[in-house]
């Protein structure tokens, strides 16, 4: 089970008898649509998943069935604390961008907005509960994926999450049921989109409450949910609740109470829902007859219901570090293995982390491997290996499941070793997490399973990268790549990485294959077109790099493109060619100072000694539009996008922490050993 | 919009408000028109009736500036080419009315123009390390091209400079390196003398401050406090930026470089920078931070192990070609020492000026030689220049 904690300021607030933010008035916030994002935001969102350290989480609802578009409203909750932190006061600024992603990758709807806070008047509001995004879209009846990316401007700290969003076309009378729903009680600080009606909001609020993003329920009590149907008369539901080894516990039971009409054609049923005991992360399912289309599960939380509160309470898990006390424990080992007691070590360990004890149990580990290797260098390796290998291997076989969770608690313990200095213990620990989610990958049973092992390899490259290993995070991003192969931008990302280690025929095959999927893909065909160059195909590399740039896009991909080329053509001798192209870009970028500077050699070299001055005083006082060079981006490994599902990852793998309990319920690991 | 006189017969026909409201207009009232104008000038463009909302200047159909707010004073450098400029303000009212207004200024008129090239060389003589300056006018023998040339000019000490100071501020400069490398540059300014000019540029994959051309070290260095490293490097583009700045100025100019010289995102590189430098009379110093490290390899996305090794051996060449030296600096603690030496040098310099006895204007290398006749001394100076 996940150690869940709560802060002692919401408990107090609880024992008051309700969770209530501080006032914040609607003077001191201000949202209003904005443009586009950043190069890397936008990879993010097109990556989709859920990642990034700003806490936050979405849900969606139609508020009305019929045919043709549909109005619907998104709900996006941010946590406070993650948006402050590191902030310095002052104004809040929140890029808020929303993406409706149809079959097939189109984009039905998009809405970007900015988020202005001002921190001196609502400031104790956003840090007790944090800031609720209320937006609407209009979407035709289909299957979507609505991507969410929030960043706040000062920080620069992001949040990507993604919710699915299932809008049935309206039945021939028949009742169809669209959401199971819990009305929020919490206090966010409200920064309704401009584009949503005050009186629909107004009266949504008064009359049926605003849908929580991700409910936290009372367990053992009743709670109140609604069953948003449309058409037809009510239909008959049942409520299930499932975790996530899709054991089923008993059903919970409904009790109707009453019903509202949402508008056109649309009406919210409510029912008391008494739930059971069992605490922890449950999928909230209801179902109508048989024929009935059946709507998304709604995820909750079960928690004690004095501790039942908003889901930013729950405390994190703190991370691993080495300011972590460490449990320091007598390394069994004196002259000779005793291979009993070594693996008796590694299912104590294993047990604690599957019971949530999750710093303590790394920190045990990590200094018992430390110890073993102290009391005898040459050996101990060896010795480890072997009773680790038989501990992984036999909660494996029991529950195929514990794999994720185990990934996890090798990654901890890798950056434990790394924060202690220990190379050799660190880089085994990150082979095993390697090789465990490379089973995972490859013994995965359904679509989801596989988006889940190839988010949790890319998450795991991300890690090599930081460690100065782009090779191995290549081989472990094909995997991801292959698992899940219609993934543009993780082809992208691959063949970046394969172009970064030097291999440039495999970063070419990567392209290709990203260009077989998406053959505008502008980064695709950028990386390709220097491959051409770096291979002696000067003549494919320029026709190429020509047609990126013919393109009236104003991104940093022409921006490189166009150096690129212009080095090539300075190669050449060919200035006033050079000097043509940079002039086309350079109105395009005219904040771009490495183009000014460029255009003003090549007029110079091309005898235009006045036009040159003018470019050089242009480019002088040039204020670059990207954070970060254009050649910076290029060359820059694709850390945000392999780092983006690391929360996503983490999230699953302590969902599976009874899993792991459960494959260690036989050998003992679940109880405490004798050291 | 273009303002065209309106014809009075027009005039007589429209609304009485209307000609109440007197409309939107803008003029250039500096340059004084029929003049003609070198250097840095200023544009001064008046706005009348209403204000304006934005004016944007133009010079020779290429954008200068848009001012947002008054005084809409743009400051422009025209360089020292004798050439007709054409100025063209345009203007937008806070009422959305239009206006534009154009200035040429002429060249200077000239029944015969005849150049000439004074060649001037700075040279550093030393004795076993120490400045040798007691070296006599007599004593010197230029040869250019080969062919001996005849002395015009000879001053020796201080002769006024006109120096960027070009600061790596990427990031590996965070922190304590980029404060050693301002305390140097703070140094040098406040060993300059009355007539000498410096600006700063502090730079890393972009310009991240840059300083007017000034004397003052008050003025100077007040707008760099503050400034946080950041970015990757591009030396070769801000060297190049470097001198271009130093085009328009006159007398003795000298850029001094302070980075490691590994440079990973410049787009110019030494090969594009050697006619560049060739071509001017700039001095190139070269403060290198961490000294000439052999064994020390780098590679990025651009730029393999040959390549930047190759770039670091061009800059060194490129510092030489000019006249200028490379310091080492292994500790950035010792900046401000490192700066002082560098005008120490600059300070002890020999300007000699010849006119070419014979011109190619080819384009051709045309090679320096410069000696002296008393032995024991070490001169260096630019090793030549393009004819054209």
């Amino acid at each position: 089970m996940i150690r869940l904690l709560l802060r002692r300021a919401a408990l107090a607030t609880l024992a008051a008898g309700a969770f209530c933010a501080a006032a914040a008035s609607a003077s001191d916030i201000e949202v209003r649509p904005i443009g586009g994002t950043t190069a890397q935001m936008a990879a993010l969102l097109a990556r989709g998943g859920d990642g990034g350290p700003l806490r936050a989480a979405a849900t969606a609802v139609p508020l009305a069935l019929r045919a043709g578009s549909m109005p619907v409203l998104v709900v996006v909750e941010v946590d406070g604390a993650s948006l402050l932190d590191g902030h310095p006061g002052g104004r809040l600024g929140i890029e808020a961008h929303l993406y409706a992603v149809a079959a097939g990758g189109r984009i039905a709807a998009a809405r970007s907005e900015g988020i202005a806070i001002d921190l001196a008047r609502a400031g104790d509001a956003v840090a007790t509960s944090g800031v609720r995004w209320l937006v609407p879209l209009d979407l035709p009846p289909g299957d979507y994926a609505l991507r969410v990316l929030l960043r706040e401007r000062r920080t620069g700290s992001f949040g990507l999450r993604e919710v699915r969003l299932l809008l049935p076309s309206p039945g021939d009378g028949a009742a169809t049921f669209l959401a199971a729903v819990v009305p929020s009680t919490v206090a966010w600080v409200d920064a309704p989109s401009p584009a949503l009606e005050p009186a629909t909001l107004e009266r949504l609020a008064a009359e049926i409450g605003i849908p929580a993003a991700f409910p936290v329920l009372p367990a053992g009590s009743a709670a109140a949910i609604q069953a948003w149907v449309g058409g037809g008369s009510a239909p008959e539901l049942a409520a299930q609740l499932t975790d996530s080894r899709g054991a089923s516990p008993a059903p919970a039971e409904l009790e109707p109470a009453g019903a509202s009409p949402i508008g056109e054609g649309l009406q919210a049923l409510r029912f008391a829902l008494s739930l059971p005991e069992r605490q922890g992360l449950q999928d909230l399912r209801l179902a109508g007859a048989e024929g009935t289309p059946r709507a998304l599960p709604q995820r909750v939380v079960l928690r004690p219901a004095e501790e039942a509160v908003a889901w930013n309470q729950i405390a994190r898990v703190a991370p691993v570090t080495a300011a972590t006390q460490s449990t320091s424990i007598t390394p069994p080992l004196a002259s000779k293995a005793d291979r009993r007691r070594l693996r008796a070590a590694y299912d104590r360990a294993f047990g604690r982390f599957a019971r949530g004890e999750r710093v303590d149990a790394v920190l045990e580990l990590a200094a018992f491997e430390q110890g073993a290797l102290d009391s005898d260098r040459r050996r101990a390796m060896g010795w480890l290996e072997a009773a680790e290998a038989e501990a992984l291997a036999s909660a494996v076989a029991r529950e195929r499941q514990a794999l994720l969770p185990l990934s996890l608690f090798y990654r901890d313990l890798h950056a434990t070793h790394l924060e202690q200095g220990r190379i050799g213990l660190a880089r085994r620990s990150e082979r095993i997490a390697e090789r465990l989610l490379v089973q995972l990958a490859e013994t995965a049973a359904d679509d989801e399973e596989r988006r889940l092992a190839a988010a949790a390899l890319e998450s795991l490259a991300g890690e090599l990268i930081e460690v100065g290993a782009p090779g191995r995070a290549a081989d472990l991003l094909k995997r991801s790549a292959d698992l899940v192969a219609d993934r543009v931008g993780i082809w992208v990302a691959l063949g970046a990485l394969y172009e970064h280690d030097q291999r440039y025929a495999d970063a070419a095959l990567a392209l290709d294959r990203a260009l077989v999927l998406q053959p505008r893909h502008r980064e695709a065909r950028l990386r390709r077109a220097r491959l051409y160059g770096l291979a002696g195909d000067a003549k494919r590399c320029a026709a190429e790099l020509d047609a990126l740039l013919a393109e009236p896009v104003a991104d940093w991909i022409g921006v490189v493109a166009a150096q690129e080329r212009v080095r090539a053509l300075f190669a050449e001798g060919a200035f006033a060619a050079a000097a043509e192209r940079l002039a086309a870009v350079s109105a395009r970028h005219p904040g771009e100072p490495s183009l000014g500077i460029a255009l003003a050699y090549a007029l110079e070299r091309a005898a235009d000694r006045a036009g040159s001055r003018a470019a050089i005083a242009r480019a002088a006082v040039a204020d670059r539009a990207y954070a970060q060079a254009p050649r910076k981006l290029y060359a820059e490994p694709p850390r945000l996008l392999l780092a983006a599902g690391r929360a996503e990852v983490e999230t699953a793998a302590l969902l599976r922490l009874d899993a792991l309990a459960a494959a260690l319920g036989a050998t003992g690991g679940n109880g405490r050993g004798s050291g | 919009m273009k303002r065209a006189a309106l014809p009075l017969l027009l005039l007589g026909t429209l609304a009485p408000a209307a000609l109440r409201a007197a409309p939107f207009e803008i003029a250039i009232v500096e340059p004084l028109a029929g003049t003609a104008a070198f250097g840095v000038v200023d544009v001064v463009v008046e706005v009348r009736n209403e204000e304006a909302a934005w004016v944007e200047l133009y010079l020779d159909g290429r954008q200068v500036e848009r001012l947002a707010s008054p005084p809409w004073r743009f400051t422009v450098d025209l360089g020292q080419e004798n050439a007709e400029r054409r100025f063209r303000a345009v203007a937008e009212s806070v009422g959305g009315a239009h206006d534009d207004v154009e200035l040429t200024l002429p060249a200077i008129r000239v029944d015969e123009q005849v150049e000439l090239p004074l060649v001037q060389l700075y040279v550093t003589a030393e004795r076993q390390g120490v400045a040798a300056l007691d070296l006599t006018r007599a004593e010197f023998r230029v040869a250019d091209g080969g062919r001996p040339q005849t002395l015009v000019t000879f001053e020796r000490g201080d002769v006024p400079l006109t120096a960027v100071l070009l600061l790596d501020s990427s990031l590996s400069m965070r922190g304590a390196p980029l404060a050693g490398a301002l305390a140097g540059a703070r140094a040098f300014v406040a060993g300059m003398q009355p007539l000498d000019e410096a600006k700063v540029l502090l730079v890393s994959d972009q310009v991240l401050r840059r300083t007017p051309f000034g004397t003052d070290p008050d003025t100077l260095l007040a707008p760099l406090a503050g400034v946080v490293a950041r970015g990757g490097s591009a030396i070769s583009d801000h060297l190049y930026l470097a001198l271009k700045e130093l085009e328009a100025r006159q007398g003795r100019r000298v850029v001094i470089l302070l980075s490691d010289g590994v440079d990973v995102d410049s787009l110019l590189g030494a090969r594009e920078l050697e006619p560049v430098v060739g071509r001017s009379p700039v001095l190139l110093y070269w403060i290198r931070l961490g000294g000439e490290r052999r064994g020390v390899r780098h590679r990025s996305a651009w730029r393999g192990f040959e390549q930047h090794a190759e770039e670091l051996a061009g800059l060194a060449r490129l510092v030489e070609r000019s006249g200028g030296r490379i310091f080492d600096l292994p500790r950035v603690a010792d900046a401000e020492q490192i700066f002082r030496r560098v005008l120490e040098e600059l300070r002890n310099q020999y300007v000699l000026g010849y006119y070419p006895s014979f011109d190619l204007d080819d384009g051709t290398w045309r090679p320096i030689r410069v000696e002296v006749s008393r032995p024991g001394i070490a001169l260096r100076a630019r090793e030549g220049y393009y004819d054209d």
